[in-house]
């Protein structure tokens, strides 16, 4: 799981992207949020992750787009990100 | 990457591929409009993508789809199925790799939104059924099916929201809303099987999601939601399993069953599975699935109880007809002060309404409603007593 929780920036991907949105993790406040996108881009990952972020674990942002809840999140260096996270729902 | 048959064009086409209109965003672009090399509007969704590039599937498109995508009146998925569709392969760096005219039903499944999926959360059905029955195929699905599911949500809604409203103030209450409320917009329909769709009563963003500040229409809403979550939670536990429903609150047991049974697929009938989905019930990857087995333990649950609705016939004058809410008042009930309010259905609209205007002592049969000081009327005839005021 860990692997799922690289930015762009780290994977190199999306280069036209803005480089200070491209070094976050977007994630989504409502886990109604994260279903919708699920069904709308099923190949963007099947399973859907819920954890609590702290002040500890980085800096969050609204992202500005579409979606209400989409929040960019600024992981600090040494922090486990995929450990905060567990899965809560999967289509088989 | 996968990988289809199709006709490689000229990738000078699409390029540069750039977004007219930026409908959804997750990263950068994942649905847009983008202009081809003759300046025609085409519509683009991300598919997939790998360490080499991103696929997009491409799609002549029109204002008219674009205006009904941003209304929530078609799904991405019904904008994408086009006649004419090429995939095109973006390089990370944004250079165009390739474009394949491909046919649409040749994109596997889960490269393409799912069925139904609206542009946005907050464009998502209320609810919606999908009936399930070897006799359900497309162009002859019996007209039982329909009626049945459009019926069993409007009752089902009918009770846990008069049940909901009765337990706040009556003051004050947008009509418009408590019109939609009693008779549910359809959003979509879709025949493949038979599934229907209804559309939010009112256009509010923060409709079930935790934000605070919310609306009296967004509280009744949410209130009903949860009731109905409450029971279809209850029809998966071992107590659902044995027939035993029991929240300690026998007024909530009473809606709540009710409203199972409403939505429920009977024994008998074509449908032999109801798979539902949709805000109301909360998010789901995969829609919640209703069979048979659900009435029955619906119906264990309400004799248990003794729930079973009881005859209801009595005489009097009908007053305060709410065309919103179907729903009158029957005065001077016996000769008495007494008052009855009943709820009923549309097709009695018409006689409650020339009984009231009549100002004739009429007699309504019905049964009883779960709902506390109500009841359910079934018909309207001309009293048998001679009272008169």
């Amino acid at each position: 799981m860990a692997a799922d929780f690289v930015s762009h920036f780290e994977s190199g991907k999306l280069l036209k992207a803005p480089d200070c949105l491209r070094r976050g993790l977007s994630v989504f406040r409502e886990l109604g949020d994260a279903v919708h996108q699920r069904r709308l881009l099923p190949r963007l990952g099947r399973l859907i992750a819920q954890g609590t972020l702290l002040a500890e674990h980085g800096k969050t942002g609204l992202t500005t787009g579409k979606q209400p809840t989409h929040t960019t999140w600024w992981s600090y260096k040494d922090v486990d990100r995929a450990s905060l996270f567990s899965i809560v729902q999967e289509e088989g | 990457m996968w990988e289809i048959e199709g006709k490689e064009i000229d990738s000078g086409r699409f390029t540069p591929f750039e977004p007219v209109e930026v409908l959804y965003e997750y990263d950068g672009p994942r649905t847009f409009t983008t202009r081809d090399l003759d300046g025609e509007l085409n519509l683009a969704h991300w598919s997939d993508e790998d360490e080499k590039a991103t696929r997009y599937v491409v799609v002549p498109t029109s204002p008219g789809i674009v205006d009904s995508l941003r209304r929530g009146i078609l799904s991405v998925h019904d904008a994408l199925n086009q006649p004419r569709c090429w995939l095109c392969d973006v390089a990370h760096d944004g250079s165009m790799i390739r474009c394949l005219l491909v046919g649409f039903e040749a994109i596997p499944k889960d490269a393409l939104p799912s069925h139904g999926t609206m542009l946005w959360p907050t464009l998502e059905p209320l609810l919606t059924l999908r009936a399930v029955g070897s006799e359900i195929v497309q162009g002859r699905i019996p007209s039982s099916v329909i009626r049945s599911c459009v019926a069993g949500v409007q009752k089902s809604f009918k009770v846990l929201s008069e049940y909901v409203l009765g337990q706040s103030s009556q003051a004050g209450r947008p009509e418009e809303f408590l019109r939609r409320l009693f008779d549910l917009p359809t959003q979509r329909f879709a025949y493949g099987s038979f599934e229907i769709s209804f559309r939010m009563p009112l256009e509010e963003n923060t409709l079930f999601t935790s934000l605070d500040h919310k609306s009296y229409e967004v509280e009744t809403l949410e209130k009903v939601g949860k009731l109905l979550s409450k029971g279809l939670k209850w029809l998966s536990t071992s107590a659902g399993e044995e027939g035993v429903y029991n929240p300690g609150d026998p007024d909530e047991s009473a809606v709540v069953l009710r409203a199972l049974k409403e939505l429920t697929p009977s024994s008998q009938g074509s449908i032999e599975r109801i798979e539902l989905k949709g805000q109301l019930i909360g998010a789901r990857v995969s829609p919640l699935l209703l069979e048979r087995k659900a009435r029955q333990r619906v119906n264990a649950a309400i004799r248990t109880q003794a729930l079973e609705p009881q005859p209801v016939d009595l005489e009097g004058r009908i007053r305060q007809l709410d065309k919103d809410r179907l729903s009158f008042e029957l005065r001077e009930i016996g000769g008495t002060p007494g008052i009855q309010r009943f709820v009923f259905d549309e097709e009695l609209l018409e006689d409650v309404f020339q009984a009231l205007q009549d100002d004739q002592r009429v007699r309504v049969t019905g049964r009883t409603f779960p709902v506390k000081n109500l009841a359910y009327a079934l018909d309207i005839s001309g009293a048998k007593t001679g009272e008169t005021s």
